[in-house]
């Protein structure tokens, strides 16, 4: 279709915490519409936003015994994306070829990528979510602003000198990012002086579009 | 966008503004197929005019009320409007159910207006319930002499099937006739309470403003002698209301023709006979069109 999610590259995608089991949620990556849902055991699955019937979002959906479920005409798709069952054929078995399209997806450091899990050899077992934190920018410019952190990038995240901090990227589209950090601190204080930090981003990338649209206000 | 170069999509009378939208002395402007145009009321009188990129007005157009809509067209040669004898009927109320604007192709409207198997998902306790998504096997045909698309026999079971319907707190096994009218309007016949022989007539007209932006126009010809106009008005754009939640969030908007692009099943008979309508009229406008290779 116009947005296909060939191209769709390895990066974060949500917090690990902010996806409950049972719930579907809408996420955009390089410009893709996926949903992002997990199902009763816990497991994470990523999908395009796409029922492959008439092409609902399916971010719209619910989901009941462990499906997603489209909200236009009730079809139900399995964890392996495929149809289970079409009510408007309540006796017919949907034919194997119709599924939902899948893309990878794994958790790690308290987060959820896009793409297969990759080992990353860190540290702990038990991460805290800090903030997934929405930018007009792109994330180049967000981690610059974050560069008195002194930061190793291992795999795509950017990991805190020691350890203790993870921050990934995601990218929504040209000038739109989301920035997702998680600890392994679980000290409230700490949580919320990174939170703080986050907010404190946002803020000056949102005053320096301010500024820049002034001057394009202004300028003849 | 501009003006589309369609010409198939520019030869169709297609809706503008219900009557009395547009008051004496006021004017209205808003597009058709990407054009600016503007409706304009001196004295009672509406006139309908091309609105220049600079705000001056541009050539006539012609205007036609039918149907308890104003209808226009930009082409030399239009289709002509249907033939609706229910709309003469005396004894029928006509009623207008103003207009709703809906950011999709016009042609995604068309189908899910032709479409059962979504009436116990979106339309839960009026239209379907729950438990009855049947959608049992129907007919559509072609029908040559006046080229539309019709869809026969079709039935649903229905908790709140009208106005009416709701009033005297009775389900339904309705009875369905879908007529598509032209690639931008389409019309359904269904069973009136209290009229055994007899069917309520209700269409939608859409006006498409760009390919993913239209206004559609719900005129009934309804036998009912007992709901207030203001419930059968209610009625009608509370269904549309919840459609819109669905038409907003299809991808792409614009609607695709391609093979396997999106899998029909045999509920879908009257949208795949729709489509395969569609793509032999040789319209490009309102379609999604695969990037060249």
């Amino acid at each position: 279709m116009d947005k296909t999610i060939d191209h769709v590259t390895r990066q974060a995608v949500a917090l690990s915490g902010d996806i409950a089991a049972g719930d579907a949620h809408p996420v955009e990556v390089d410009g893709a519409e996926l949903v992002l849902w997990r199902d009763n055991e816990g497991k994470a699955h990523l999908w395009q936003d796409r029922c492959p019937h008439r092409g609902m979002r399916l971010s719209f959906g619910f989901v009941r015994d462990n499906r997603l479920t489209c909200l236009y005409h009730g079809w139900e798709f399995g964890t392996d994306g495929g149809c289970r069952k079409i009510p408007a054929h309540p006796e017919m078995a949907p034919p194997a070829t119709l599924c939902a399209e899948v893309l990878p997806v794994s958790e790690a450091m308290g987060m959820i990528f896009a793409g297969p899990h990759v080992e990353i050899g860190v540290i702990s077992d038990t991460w805290y979510p800090v903030r997934s934190v929405f930018l007009s920018c792109e994330p180049e410019a967000a981690l610059d602003a974050l560069k008195d952190v002194s930061w190793r990038k291992i795999d795509g995240v950017h990991l805190f000198e020691d350890g203790t901090l993870a921050c990934a990227v995601q990218r929504r589209g040209t000038d739109r990012c989301v920035l997702h950090l998680s600890t392994t601190d679980p000290s409230a204080e700490a949580r919320l002086r990174w939170a703080r930090r986050l907010v404190g981003l946002r803020r000056m990338i949102s005053e320096g579009e301010d500024r820049w649209l002034s001057r394009r206000t202004k300028s003849p | 966008m501009a003006i589309t170069q369609d010409q198939i999509a520019l030869n169709h009378w297609l809706p503008v503004a219900y009557p009395g939208q547009v008051k004496t002395g006021e004017s209205y402007d808003t597009q058709l197929l990407g054009q600016a145009i503007r409706l304009s009321n001196t004295n009672g009188a509406l006139s309908c005019n091309i609105l220049n990129d600079g705000g001056s007005l541009g050539r006539d157009l012609p205007l036609d009320e039918r149907f308890a809509v104003l209808f226009t067209t930009l082409g030399d040669a239009p289709r002509p409007l249907p033939i609706i004898d229910e709309f003469d009927e005396p004894d029928r109320r006509i009623v207008n159910c103003g207009s709703v604007g809906v950011n999709t192709s016009p042609f995604r409207i068309v189908e899910n207006f032709l479409d059962m198997a979504h009436f116990c998902f979106v339309h839960t306790d009026l239209l379907g319930a729950v438990d009855e998504t049947e959608v049992l096997s129907y007919k559509t045909e072609h029908r040559e002499d006046v080229d539309e698309i019709w869809a026969t026999e079709c039935q649903f079971f229905q908790p709140g099937a009208s106005a009416s319907a709701i009033d005297a707190g009775a389900g339904q096994m309705s009875q369905y006739t879908y007529r598509v009218l032209s690639p931008f309007s389409v019309m359904l016949y269904k069973s009136a309470m209290g009229y055994p022989d007899r069917l309520d007539a209700i269409c939608l007209f859409i006006q498409p403003k760009t390919e993913t932006e239209c206004i559609g126009y719900m005129p009934m010809a309804l036998l009912d002698d007992a709901s207030s106009t203001t419930s059968m008005i209610h009625f009608q754009q509370t269904i549309f209301m919840q459609d819109r939640i669905i038409l907003e969030n299809q991808r792409p908007k614009l609607l695709p023709l391609t093979p396997r692009a999106e899998m029909p099943t045999r509920a879908d008979l009257s949208s795949v006979a729709f489509r395969r309508w569609l793509k032999d009229s040789g319209m490009r406008f309102g379609l999604w069109q695969p990037e060249a290779a």
